[in-house]
Formats: C-alpha cells, sequence, structure tokens
C-alpha cells in the first residue's frame, strides 16, 4: 500500500519538476534576452539623446550646445562668454533634456576628461635682469617636465616666451626649443593702442601720446664718436620704457593667446592660459618720471642711476590696467619678485656717457670728466665735451651724490638674502633700492584675484604650484543637472564623448524609470 | 481480499488516469503560458532590435546622424521602416513644434529616440523624437 502511495506522489514531483524546469529554461532565457536588449535599447538611445543634444543649436547665441560645453570647460566655468553675452550652459542643457525627458526624470553629471595648460613667459629684457633671466631659462624645461608629469601624459603643455625690448630673443634662445617672440616697442604698445589701452603716461602729460610727440621734437642721442663733442640733447627713448614694461607685456601675452588665430588649435587643447612674469623694478622701469624729461645725457643718466623717486602712479597705473585685462580674459598670473642687486652689466650706460662706466673713482669732477673723455686718448679738461658750445667743462653729479645706489656697492647687510652671483666679487649695484618695497606690492596688485606672488627662489616650485591651482580649478568645476537618486529605477550610460574641438568629455547620464 | 484488492487497484488506476491527465493538462497549460510570454518577450526584444535598425534606416536616407527637414517629404521605402514613424520636432530652443507621421496599419508598438531635424533653411538643427512603430 506504501509503496503505491509513494509512487503516487513521485508522479506528482516529477510532473511539478519537469513544468518548473520547462518555465525557467524557456521564461527566464527570454526575460533576460528582453533584459539585455532593453539595457542595449536604453543606452543607445541615452547615448544619441545627448549626441543630438549637442548637435542642436541654443537659441540666444545660435551656438551649438558642443561649442557652448567645449567653452565651459575650457573655461573651466559653466557660465560662458560669447559674442552674445553670457550663457549659463547648465542651464541651456537643462531646458533641452527637461523637455527630452521630463524634468526630474534624469540626472547627469559631465567631467572633464582632458586638460591641457598654456604658459607664458613675460621677460624683461634689460640688463638688470640678465642673471634671473637664465635661471628661468634654466629652469623651464623642468616645468614643462613636471606639468606633463602633475597632469599626466595625454596633457597639453605648450609654452611661449615674450620677451620685452627688440632683440632679446636671440641670446634666450640659445639651446632652448620654446618660441620666443620679442616684443619692440612698437609691437608691444601698438596692442595696448589696439585694444583702446594706454601705455605708461608721466606726470605733467595727459597721455603717452602727448609726451611722445614733445620728444619728437627734441634731438635724439646720439652714439659718441671719438674726437667729437660728445651730444648732450638727449631724450628717453620709448624702449626705456617698453623694455621693462611688464604689466603691459602681461597684457600683450593675454589677448595674444586669447586672439591669435594661430593659436586656435592650442586654445581648444588647453583649459588655462598661465603667465609667468618675473620682475626687479617697477612696471616701465623704477626709473623717476622726470629722468623721462631730461634733455641732456648727463642729466638722463644721473637722473636714471641716482634719482629714488619711485615712478609709483605710473606703474600702478599699468599693473591696474593688466589685472583688469588679465581677469576679464580668465588667466592665470605668476608674478616673480627678483630684485637680487646684482646689476654688473651696463652696455646702455657705456653707450651713453662713457666708456666704462665705474662710478667709484669719480671722486671729482675733472676726474669725472677725463674719465668720461675718449679712452685711451685721456685729453685735457678743455677737450671733455658735453655738447656745449663752446665746449664747457660739466660736472657729472651723479657720481658725487652722496645716496645714490647705483654708484654704491651694497654692504653684505644690504643684499638680499638671494644675491649670490655679485657678492664675492664685489660688484653688485641695487639700483633704484627706494623702490624695492614697491615691486612685490604692484606685482600683488596685478595678480590679486588672478593669480599667485612668488619670490624668484622659489622657481622650482612653479610646477607644484600651477598644479594645486589646476586641481582647484577640475574640483571645482561642477556640470550637474537634476537629483542623484540611489533609490529610484534607473537606466545609466556612463561614456567618454569628443566634442567637436577635440575635448574629452565623461558623460553620466541617469534616466529614471 | 481478492475484491479487496480490487477496489484498491481499480482506485489506484483511476487516480493515476486522472495524474496522467492532470500532468498532460499541465505540461499544455504551461507551454501556452510560456509560448505566449515568450513570443511577447521575443517580440519586445526583437523589437528594440529592429527599432534601431529602423533608425538607423531613416537617418541614412536624410543626413546620417540627423533628419532632414527638407527630405520629411520623402520617407525611406515603407517596407523597411517597419509599420511607420512618427517624428515631433520639440518646441525648445526657438523651434515651433511640427509633427510628421508616416503609419501604417494599427497601431502596434512605438519605440522612441531623440534625433536633431536640420530645418529647411539649414540655419539650425531642432531636437525631435522619433518613434519607431513596429509591425
Amino acid at each position: 500500500m506504501i509503496d503505491k502511495v509513494v509512487s503516487i506522489v513521485l508522479v506528482f514531483i516529477v510532473v511539478l519538476l519537469g513544468g518548473a524546469l520547462l518555465y525557467a529554461a524557456v521564461f527566464r532565457s527570454a526575460s533576460s534576452e528582453q533584459q539585455l536588449g532593453r539595457q542595449g535599447y536604453e543606452q543607445l538611445y541615452s547615448r544619441t539623446l545627448f549626441q543630438a543634444v549637442l548637435d542642436t543649436n541654443e537659441q540666444a547665441t545660435g551656438m551649438t550646445y558642443d561649442s557652448l560645453l567645449a567653452a565651459a570647460i575650457v573655461q573651466l566655468n559653466t557660465t560662458v562668454k560669447t559674442d552674445a553675452g553670457a550663457v549659463d550652459v547648465e542651464q541651456a542643457f537643462r531646458t533641452a533634456l527637461d523637455n527630452v525627458l521630463g524634468p526630474d526624470n534624469y540626472y547627469i553629471q559631465v567631467d572633464p576628461a582632458l586638460f591641457g595648460v598654456s604658459v607664458s613667459y613675460v621677460l624683461d629684457s634689460t640688463d638688470t635682469l640678465q642673471e634671473e633671466r637664465l635661471v628661468i631659462k634654466n629652469s623651464l624645461p623642468d616645468t614643462t617636465r613636471d606639468l606633463k608629469a602633475l597632469l599626466g601624459e595625454n596633457a597639453s603643455v605648450a609654452v611661449h616666451v615674450y620677451m620685452l625690448g627688440a632683440d632679446g630673443c636671440r641670446n634666450f634662445s640659445k639651446g632652448l626649443n620654446v618660441p620666443c617672440e620679442d616684443l619692440p616697442t612698437e609691437t608691444l604698445y601698438g596692442s595696448l593702442f589696439a585694444h583702446g589701452l594706454s601705455p605708461p603716461i608721466f606726470k605733467g602729460y595727459s597721455s603717452f601720446s602727448e609726451w611722445a610727440g614733445a620728444q619728437r621734437n627734441r634731438t635724439p642721442l646720439q652714439q659718441p664718436t671719438a674726437g667729437q663733442p660728445r651730444s648732450t640733447s638727449h631724450y628717453a627713448m620709448q624702449s626705456f620704457l617698453s623694455d621693462s614694461d611688464w604689466a603691459s607685456g602681461v597684457v600683450y601675452a593675454s589677448y595674444r593667446y586669447k586672439e591669435d588665430p594661430l593659436l586656435a588649435v592650442e586654445r581648444a587643447s588647453s583649459n588655462l592660459h598661465i603667465i609667468i612674469v618675473p620682475a626687479d623694478e617697477l612696471s616701465s622701469s623704477s626709473k623717476a618720471d622726470d629722468c623721462f624729461l631730461k634733455e641732456k645725457s648727463y642729466e638722463w643718466t644721473a637722473c636714471a642711476i641716482c634719482d629714488n623717486t619711485c615712478p609709483v602712479n605710473r606703474s600702478l597705473a599699468l599693473v591696474t590696467q593688466a589685472n583688469a585685462v588679465v581677469r576679464k580674459n580668465k588667466d592665470y598670473v605668476i608674478g616673480i619678485y627678483a630684485f637680487n642687486c646684482d646689476y654688473k652689466y651696463n652696455p646702455r650706460l657705456n653707450d651713453m656717457t662713457t666708456n666704462k662706466y665705474t662710478c667709484g673713482f669719480s671722486d671729482s669732477s675733472e676726474a669725472c670728466c677725463l674719465q668720461r673723455s675718449e679712452e685711451p686718448a685721456r685729453k685735457p679738461p678743455a677737450s671733455c665735451y658735453v655738447g656745449d658750445d663752446p665746449p664747457v667743462l660739466r660736472e657729472y653729479p651723479w657720481c658725487e651724490q652722496a645716496k645714490c645706489d647705483g654708484c654704491t656697492v651694497p654692504s653684505a647687510a644690504e643684499l638680499p638674502p638671494t644675491t649670490a652671483s655679485c657678492r664675492d666679487t664685489n660688484t653688485c649695484r641695487c639700483f633704484h633700492k627706494a623702490c624695492a618695497q614697491l615691486i612685490p606690492d604692484h606685482m600683488r596688485v596685478m595678480v590679486n584675484g588672478t593669480g599667485q606672488f612668488m619670490e624668484l627662489q622659489e622657481v622650482n616650485q612653479l610646477a607644484t604650484i600651477i598644479q594645486s591651482h589646476v586641481n582647484g580649478l577640475v574640483q571645482g568645476f561642477k556640470f550637474e543637472i537634476g537629483t542623484r537618486n540611489e533609490t529610484r529605477q534607473r537606466y545609466v550610460t556612463e561614456e567618454k564623448v569628443m566634442l567637436s574641438n577635440g575635448q574629452a568629455v565623461r558623460v553620466e547620464l541617469w534616466v529614471y524609470e | 481480499m481478492l475484491h479487496r484488492r480490487g477496489i484498491y487497484e481499480l482506485l489506484l488506476g483511476f487516480f493515476l488516469v486522472f495524474v496522467l491527465l492532470f500532468g498532460v493538462l499541465f505540461f499544455l497549460f504551461l507551454d501556452n503560458q510560456t509560448s505566449g510570454l515568450y513570443a511577447a518577450i521575443k517580440g519586445r526584444t526583437s523589437g528594440f532590435d529592429e527599432s534601431e535598425n529602423i533608425r538607423e534606416v531613416l537617418l541614412a536616407c536624410h543626413g546620417v546622424t540627423f533628419l532632414d527637414a527638407a527630405k520629411m517629404d520623402q520617407p525611406c521605402p515603407a517596407k523597411e521602416m517597419g509599420r511607420g514613424f512618427t517624428v515631433i520636432q520639440l518646441p525648445v530652443n526657438g523651434c515651433p513644434e511640427r509633427h510628421w507621421s508616416y503609419v501604417q496599419g494599427s497601431y502596434s508598438e512605438k519605440i522612441p529616440f531623440v534625433v536633431t531635424i536640420l530645418q529647411e533653411d539649414g540655419a539650425k538643427k531642432c531636437l525631435a523624437r522619433l518613434e519607431v512603430l513596429l509591425p
């Protein structure tokens, strides 16, 4: 009896198991296939959806969403400036996606996947900065290599050098594979005029052009000719300003990067333009305004070397102007303080007044005059022409002033701690020592809100400083629309999207069921 | 004893026949059920694939990556278009809402995609919803 009951139960079990197996084999496989099909469709749907949005045109600007997103990532700001005005890119995408997916039915996050920087060095070509330029030059390959290492091998790191002056690149570029462009006065100040900006303005003049016009009425300085009376009718050339006008150089570099069509490819792969500018004097030089109004060469020299009246207003106007430009163009500026009292090169002063510029022994006007007569003839005082007719003996007062920094070898205590090259040879000169503390102040004005100030000895930290800034920008760049709701059923797509300008972005799109 | 045994076997026989009949009916029912579900699910699965194919064909007829408003009167061969398609241009970014519909027969199933429509003047592209109607 029991065996028969058991056999019936077994039949039941076999029937039920068979049915269950049939159900599982057919239904589940079909179900999972359906699930895969749905997932594939949803991924394609999300991908084509985002691509379609990128291809369409935003109403206010007429620009494609692709261009707007690329601009936002390049500027690392979701509000971008366009010809039609500022555009909130996040809001523009929200409007489009709300229409396609419905409000609160999605969440999207966009992250930049590629980072690049363009670095422009603005270097003063005057003699006083010669050693510091060498420090920058030697650090440049390391800085570029460090930036590559810190930002990633795929990051674009482009470097340019803008040299204030007509002929500084020739020496600087030797052994350096970096594009270098000389900025003579007409190029530098021509760019300022083209952008409605002003070169330096002197007290007593309403504009740079008014001063330049007055200068043109004077006889230009002539090179000394042996046996001939020296010309003393002198005017300060514009290059005496522009060769050390680092603030205007920053303005030039900023606009050059922003507007030059030849740099379009570089701009497209770079998120940040960094301008690095070292300086050892105020912008447009630390020479007093009065010096640029002198008519006699010896007056100019005396003023240029000894007058410690710092041109605060002239320089401040330039750095304030530069700050407004770099803030508008969203550049990051690093000002490097390089006042080292290590001036020991004097070709320009030689050309103007002396065969061998050495202030120390000019104790008397006669000796001074003799020193300045044409060597080695050592003509008598009567032949020491200074340009007057008839020739008269003139004093060379700059060497006799008790407090002429340009003529005085500073004591070791007076030298900045970073000075090294001239200390041992006792050849240091602190030109315009009185302006030394104003230089960092003016640099801070220029980098205010858009950069950083540092000392020359920290130059090997440049890459780290830049990386720190870049990291802050990337972390601060938030492109998120909708709410990331982990509890809702959703289809998620996450992929790398290439924008038309070559930038890559990582897009994570959640579409809620 | 024989009488009692005969009753048992008769009852068991009936019971066995009943169980076998129930089993056959259960299998038939299960097969019917799974076949219907299977067909429905398979249909939907192939629907996603087919909708993608239809979308590709449609885009190829127009601009490969976008539909061309100027060509909306020249739809692709209907035999490749399932039951047809509907395009709804969305009223966003200053674009007017527009409808194009090429539907054959009764409604079956529609699967949407988001596409762009190049406007007739070629000046801009607008967002649109492309609904593929499956046979």
